[in-house]
């Protein structure tokens, strides 16, 4: 080397040192790459941590969810029998059957296709046969489809008449050969993906018992209460009159037609009479004896409407009978048993203006010689009259029951057994009367309630428990 | 005169290294100390420092991998629910209630007694269920009397009724005159009557 000429010197040392930063250089390249692929790892990674944080923020609304819908399929799927129910719902259906009196002649369970089963929802498919009445059938389906458990009948038909040889009328209806297919669903739970632990679950379950509720209405199975016959005829029977030798015994159509329009005519006024009573419009008095014309009109009427009403026969008229008669009438008994509060009387007394007017109605009724009018009149309001000696209203009180007093006593006079045979007028002394075959003089009793007073020629004058009333000749 | 240069070998200036070569060794060596001192910065910092926030990245996300398998079990399960859920709601949906199709259509039938309108009655109802095309219900029936008008009334009211709402399809009036002289009036209208009713919502497969 030290033979080396000071080029190749220079030479060696810069080709040294310039290899050396090249392959310095080139291991910061290689470096370079590294740090760029881990820094594409920490992107990924934090990336991933943050669809983490993403994921991690979104579990309470998650665990609520679940919560809910874990808790709610567990109710859901109670509308869905298990396979122990299956064999109860024969005895449920044992059960309806009693109820509504069909008669069944066979359940037959259809093979469901294994394609028509969905995940853990497998469907079971029954025919039930029977004969029934359109009202039994109708009943029976009813109670299927308000069965607790969820049963669907996706096919039936009613065909009129019974079996070959069976029973014609039940119940005095016609009877039908009635064919149902009933689908409910058996779930399955196990299949599903396992459930997840979630801490504190029944704590939680607790707080979101409200939502929980709410979102368990989401699944409402639509029932329906049957409304019963209520006087409608069966749809599946010629409903037409009987002619010639088939004619049934009983009232022509048109005898039941007018026996309708009787007791609908009636109905209009008696409805009439209630709504005058609640108008307001009529008196005191007036309202009164309504009202006590109405009761009257109202029990005769209800007196009659059962014999008249097993009289009809004829399907539309039953019908009519049920929505123009007895409906209406039930209103009417409920509007009179239920009168508007605002009706109800505060004070339990009339007011000094009706009293006055009783006062002098009565007044009038007794001089006119209408007693038995004065007499209603003031039985109409008795309870009214019983003002307390305190109040403002009392003196016309008295008044009114005097009248009634003198009306009834009148009455009771006019009512009496006494025959006047004959009188013997003494102008000096005291004149006698043959009454009932025995002379009585002036000032004798008759009775303990009554007195002979005075005897004219005309008439003798009596005083019966204090009044003095008048028998003529 | 004779000269001896006692100088040692190396020290003589004619074997001294020259400063041209000294200073190109020297800068030399800077130079690749400076390019071995870069890499190694960046090697040993840059390189370092990536692979620490890796780490860090790493055990960050490690971390939260319980939760997230939790987050992931709850949705699978929520899933789960919501698809049987839904399919309990298409389970109950599905049905239609017959009882009040048969009540309403007796009301129909009786019509409040009416029987100038039409007295009607039916030979027999078959109800056919089909989740795609929806229930068909068969009514033949017959009007009494030969007046064509009371079997419009009929087929009006059959319109008018509740369940009308959800049919699609209903066979138009036709009948024929036929008699029963067993009854009064003997004449009566038999005509057919189909109604095909929209499907309802069905369990989906």
């Amino acid at each position: 080397m030290s033979n080396w000429s000071q080029k190749k010197l220079l030479m060696t040392i810069c080709g040294g040192a310039g290899v050396l930063c090249a392959a310095a250089a080139g291991g910061v390249y290689y470096t370079q790459g590294l740090i760029d692929e881990v820094a594409a790892q920490i992107a990924t990674q934090e990336q991933a941590v943050a669809a983490a944080d993403a994921k991690i923020a979104k579990i309470p609304n998650l665990e609520k969810d679940v919560i809910i819908l874990r808790e709610n399929l567990d109710e859901y799927v109670k509308i869905l029998p298990d396979n122990k129910e299956l064999t109860e719902f024969t005895r449920t259906l044992n059960k309806f059957e009693r109820q509504t009196g069909i008669l069944s002649t066979g359940l037959t369970n259809k093979n469901v296709r294994p394609g028509k089963t969905k995940g853990n929802f497998t469907p079971i498919e029954f025919t039930y046969d029977m004969t029934a009445t359109l009202w039994q059938a109708l009943k029976f389906i009813n109670l299927i489809e308000n069965y607790e458990r969820f049963v669907s009948i996706t096919d039936f038909s009613i065909v009129p008449g019974g079996q070959r040889g069976g029973e014609q009328q039940r119940d005095g209806d016609a009877v039908h050969t009635v064919k149902l297919t009933m689908q409910t669903y058996t779930y399955n739970k196990a299949g599903g993906a396992k459930e997840v632990t979630i801490p504190h679950y029944a704590d939680r379950k607790e707080e979101l018992r409200e939502e929980i509720w709410n979102r368990m209405q989401a699944i409402r199975i639509d029932r329906y209460e049957h409304k019963g016959v209520q006087g409608r005829r069966d749809i599946l029977v010629d409903p037409r009159e009987r002619g010639g030798d088939l004619r049934l015994d009983g009232l022509s159509q048109a005898d039941q037609r007018a026996i309708l329009d009787k007791y609908v005519d009636e109905l209009k006024q008696l409805a009439e009479m209630l709504k005058h009573i609640r108008s307001g419009e009529a008196t005191m008095f007036e309202q009164y004896t309504l009202d006590k014309r109405f009761r009257a009109e109202l029990a005769t009427m209800l007196a009659g409407i059962e014999g008249d009403g097993a009289r009809l026969s004829y399907g539309p008229v039953k019908l009519r009978w049920a929505n123009e008669v007895i409906g209406p009438l039930d209103q009417l008994q409920q509007q009179l048993d239920n009168q508007p509060v605002d009706e109800q009387r505060q004070d339990p007394y009339l007011p000094a203006a009706d009293l006055a007017q009783l006062v002098s109605d009565l007044e009038s009724d007794c001089n006119g010689g209408m007693l038995e009018q004065a007499r209603e009149r003031f039985e109409a309001v008795a309870e009214r009259v019983q003002v307390p000696t305190g109040d403002e209203r009392y003196d016309l009180a008295v008044q009114a029951r005097s009248w009634m007093v003198k009306a009834t006593t009148a009455l009771d006079f006019k009512g009496l057994d006494l025959r006047l045979q004959g009188v013997i007028v003494n102008e000096i002394g005291r004149s006698g009367v043959l009454l009932n075959g025995e002379v009585f003089e002036e000032g004798d009793f008759v009775s303990d309630e009554l007195l002979v007073k005075a005897v004219e020629e005309e008439q003798v004058w009596f005083v019966f428990r204090g009044l003095t009333l008048v028998r003529t000749m | 005169m004779i000269r001896i240069n006692l100088l040692p070998a190396d020290l003589r200036r004619g074997n001294r290294l020259p400063p041209r070569v000294l200073a190109a060794a020297f800068g030399a060596a800077l130079a690749v100390s400076a390019a071995v001192g870069w890499f190694g910065l960046v090697y040993f910092g840059d390189l370092a420092a990536a692979e620490d926030q890796l780490q860090s990245v790493e055990a960050k996300l490690s971390q939260r991998q319980p939760k997230v398998k939790y987050h992931d079990d709850l949705e699978t399960n929520r899933k789960d629910y919501s698809q049987r859920v839904q399919t309990i709601q298409e389970i109950g949906n599905s049905r239609r209630v017959w009882s009040k199709f048969l009540d309403e259509l007796i009301d129909v039938v009786n019509n409040n007694g009416d029987t100038e309108r039409h007295l009607a009655w039916l030979d027999s109802v078959t109800v056919k269920g089909d989740p795609k095309k929806g229930a068909k219900v068969t009514i033949p029936g017959n009007v009494q009397d030969a007046d064509k008008s009371r079997l419009a009334n009929f087929h009006e009211d059959i319109e008018a009724a509740a369940f009308f709402a959800d049919v699609s399809l209903k066979t138009d009036p036709q009948w024929t005159l036929e008699y029963d002289a067993t009854r009064i009036p003997p004449a009566f209208l038999k005509f057919p009557l189909e109604l095909q009713f929209n499907p309802s919502a069905a369990p989906k497969k």
